[in-house]
């Protein structure tokens, strides 16, 4: 919990510079240079279709960005995909380690149990400016505005993929999505029947899970599954004591796909968890939590659909001697899309939600006040997308309106353009507004409670949103069947991030005031590249500069170290063989530059899955993980660090 | 920076109107799409192709070591020139593939793989009587195709070609799947 040491870090200034501004010019002189070379080949030729390994022919669709299903080869905006098929040969046992394959996403354990993940930065333990959702469902918590990874967890084999949208989406999906949006997706029922078992472990972890899929009638699929992944505590850095953060979690649930008839399909699902996990100083933290979905889809036509979901959401989380949170949240969603005409596509929703919560404050070291608070929020959002040229140019306008009873109104509009001046090559561009509006903890912690002593820091009811425009430029082809790239380069402009202010003319007590403002900027470059039938070869290369100073009359000392802890370069490169023998080889390298506060070290490390499949229903899989160095620390703490340690373990899946 | 955002603001009151307008103008012209169904067909063509070498016929259904793959398509043919196109100068283990149009169930007798459009429907239970103890691989549409006795269906699903196969019915006509083909696909027990 990192977000409880808040105030502890040191009031040290960063370095203020000016950011160029000749991206544009340069991003032009290159497109131009490259369209001038495009080849003309369609998709769709069989000579190209053939050289297709069987995983590609069944495609990849994606349907976040417009919410409406688009080819990822077309979409305006930075996306990348993690299908079911990259996490099992990943041998990923729970979602941060699947994240790790995702081109532009910082993720980084800090302990047994808590990661940091951010795309584009500002990446903390408590990062608040991603929006998570699992199958409609928003994973991020009005506390801090952030998610509690430790406790998002499902049946790994379900996952039908996972999207990462990097940069702001807020248009279609709200506050909160304005560094990126991680989309999991899980299966359909009709295609998780059967048993289905996945166990495995090795000296420091064990998981376990289990899945049955029937069908009721002709019409009605479902499955239930129970999933359990526990992960023996880290080690200390330097001092080589453990780092007693144990983890354990468990977790059940049920989903069920109703097909009424060809158009209507109702949707069902829920899961419930409990959880443990250690900590260094205290005793354990517990966690308890669950979820009941409800969505009705009818497809009117080939153009037209719409939904209706309801989501009721339950979290517990005892933190020793700290607090206890209790929070249920209720949401009700509505979309419908449709074709204006030939040339024109809209979808719009209406969103309405309240997240009601109950803090019972424990100790000294700080409060939540007032101890119960519930929040209301009400949106709507309306996107054209436009056919101004057809095969050529198409224009998304679109914007969100939202109130929250946090901060008041907010709009959130985007404007995004794609060319396609052939099938394989797509330049997109995109300016957009995002906020993100405040939490819990922006507006009302007391560090440390008010009941054992002053506060240094106060709650601050006229927090506002943090706010966003993004300027976003890319360029994704197919240059051959076999070989596809995706750039995209981006300029974020930030005013009123959260700062410390001072309250009075003495250096405490202060409050989280608006006071920072800055920018990042960077490239984002993934290639695949398929040799051969048997080989396929990955690359993602993320590259990233941030400068945030305060903004005139701010009395921050604090220099914005708790905004994100970022590195400058991530690569990660990806290489599996199918070899003869049933055998699978997959081999990830993956460089992190340091970070800068608390500063943490660059490492280089490698993973490796081996896996035999014997037959089509069963896989035996042995992992390496880290194994280039003893031990490392990925994000270090501001007292204590944990190592992330080489370790292996086997995986056995079996479906029967 | 403030340039950058002014500018940013007037695209999104006045600049969102005009556009707006713009496109409203330029509607009646008719978007000339690629036809959805020949991508479908040259998708499935691909997959039939595809299934040549990932299935293992017994040795008893070719008539020598370099009898070429049967391909049959029943009735009409929604390929076109796609399948022809996709096969054409392969060589899968020495075979080269060739097409043959069935008219009647008698004639599917002969193919190895049989493609039934779900027009074609109707003659299932006629085909899978004369089918029957021969090792002629079905590959139909539709999730119905396998309910009916078919061995494995392309149905599309959201704008995707899925694959489904009737695991007892492939292991009946003794033929042999090959774990990779298996691995991708929806199986039904």
């Amino acid at each position: 919990m990192d977000w409880v040491r808040l105030q502890l870090q040191s009031p040290r200034r960063q370095r203020f510079q000016q950011s160029p501004r000749l991206w544009g010019i340069v991003l032009l002189t290159m497109l131009l240079a490259v369209i001038s070379s495009a080849q003309e080949i369609t998709d769709y030729r069989p000579e190209v279709l053939k050289r297709l390994p069987l995983e590609q022919l069944v495609d990849i669709e994606i349907t976040s960005v417009s919410r409406h299903p688009e080819s990822l080869q077309a979409a305006a905006s930075a996306i990348d995909v993690i299908t079911a098929d990259d996490i099992r040969r990943y041998g990923a046992v729970n979602l941060p380690d699947a994240l790790r394959l995702a081109t532009g996403l910082h993720v980084a354990q800090y302990d047994g149990h808590s990661w940091a993940i951010s795309s584009r930065g500002f990446n903390t333990t408590t990062s608040n400016k991603m929006q998570v959702l699992m199958d409609g469902r928003s994973l991020y918590t009005p506390l801090y505005a952030g998610v509690f990874w430790d406790v998002q967890h499902t049946f790994m084999p379900d996952i039908e993929q996972i999207e990462v949208i990097r940069g702001p989406g807020a248009t279609l999906w709200g506050a909160n999505a304005v560094t990126g949006v991680i989309n999991i997706r899980t299966k359909d029922a009709e295609d998780t029947q059967g048993w289905l078992t996945q166990l495995g472990g090795g000296e420091d972890r064990g998981f376990a899970g289990l899945r049955y899929g029937g069908k009721i009638g002709d019409d009605t699929y479902y499955r239930i599954y129970a999933t359990t992944l526990n992960r023996d505590s880290l080690t200390q850095e330097l001092r080589g004591l453990d780092a007693r953060d144990e983890y354990g979690m468990t977790q059940c649930g049920f989903k069920l796909d109703s097909h009424l008839n060809a158009e209507d399909t109702l949707t069902i699902q829920g899961d419930v968890y409990t959880g443990r996990f250690g900590q260094v100083n205290g005793d354990d933290v517990e966690a308890r939590g669950g979820n009941a979905l409800l969505r009705w889809s009818r497809e009117i036509s080939s153009d037209e659909s719409f939904q209706l979901q309801f989501y009721y959401d339950r979290t517990q989380r005892l933190l020793p001697d700290v607090l206890e949170e209790r929070r249920n949240t209720y949401d009700l969603e509505f979309q419908h899309a449709f074709e204006l005409s030939k040339r024109q596509n809209i979808i719009w929703g209406l969103n309405a939600r309240a997240s009601s919560d109950e803090i019972s404050n424990l100790g000294g070291a700080l409060a939540f006040l007032p101890e119960k608070e519930t929040l209301y929020l009400v949106s709507g959002f309306i996107q054209d997308e436009i056919s101004v040229l057809p095969e050529l140019l198409t224009v998304t306008l679109g914007s969100k309106f939202e109130y929250n009873s946090f901060s008041g109104f907010e709009y959130q509009p985007s404007g995004r353009f794609a060319l396609t001046p052939t099938k394989n090559h797509t330049f997109w561009g995109a300016v957009s507004r995002a906020v993100r509006t405040p939490s819990r903890i922006d507006q009302d912690i007391f560090v440390p409670n008010p009941e054992f002593g002053p506060s240094t820091l106060v709650g601050n009811r006229r927090f506002e949103s943090e706010v966003l425009i993004a300027y976003e430029l890319g360029y994704r082809a197919r240059l051959r069947p076999n070989l596809t790239t995706d750039l995209a380069l981006f300029y974020h402009d930030y005013s009123n991030l959260r700062s410390q202010e001072r309250i009075g003319a003495t250096a405490t007590p202060t409050e989280f005031g608006n006071g920072f403002a800055g920018e990042t900027y960077g490239a984002e470059l993934d290639i695949q590249w398929q040799p051969s039938r048997w080989w396929q070869i990955g690359a993602g290369y993320t590259w990233m500069q941030k400068f945030l100073r305060p903004e005139a009359g701010s009395s921050d000392r604090t220099g914005a170290t708790i905004e994100g802890n970022d590195p400058d370069h991530i690569l990660v490169l990806r290489s599996s063989f199918d070899l003869p023998w049933d055998l699978e080889l997959d081999a990830t390298f993956r460089y992190v530059d340091q970070l800068p506060q608390p500063a943490t070290p660059a490492y280089t490390t490698l993973d490796l899955r081996l896996a035999w499949l014997p037959r089509e229903d069963l896989e035996i899989a042995i992992v390496g993980r880290d194994l280039l160095d003893e031990a490392h620390p990925e994000y270090r703490g501001r007292t204590v660090s944990r190592e992330i340690g080489r370790s292996v373990y086997l995986m056995v899946t079996w479906s029967f | 920076m403030e340039l950058l955002r002014t500018l940013a603001k007037r695209t999104h009151t006045q600049g969102v109107a005009i556009l707006l307008l713009l496109a409203f103008v330029l509607s009646p012209f008719e978007t000339h799409a690629e036809s959805s169904e020949k991508r479908e067909y040259a998708l499935k063509a691909v997959f039939l192709y595809n299934f040549c070498q990932f299935i293992d016929w017994p040795s008893g259904s070719f008539a020598h070591d370099r009898a070429p793959i049967i391909i049959g398509v029943m009735g009409s043919n929604p390929f076109g020139g796609l399948l022809s196109e996709t096969v054409h100068g392969e060589l899968i283990r020495g075979r080269s593939i060739q097409l043959s149009p069935c008219q009647n169930p008698q004639d599917a007798l002969k193919c190895h793989l049989l493609f039934i459009s779900d027009e074609e429907m109707p003659k299932m239970t006629a085909l899978l009587s004369v089918l029957a103890n021969h090792s002629v691989v079905t590959v139909g549409e539709s999730e119905a195709f396998l309910e009916q006795g078919g061995m494995i269906a392309l149905p599309s699903v959201e704008n995707k070609i899925k694959l489904k196969v009737n695991l007892p019915a492939v292991r009946a006509a003794k033929v042999e799947m090959s774990s990779k083909l298996l691995r991708v696909a929806d199986i039904k027990r």
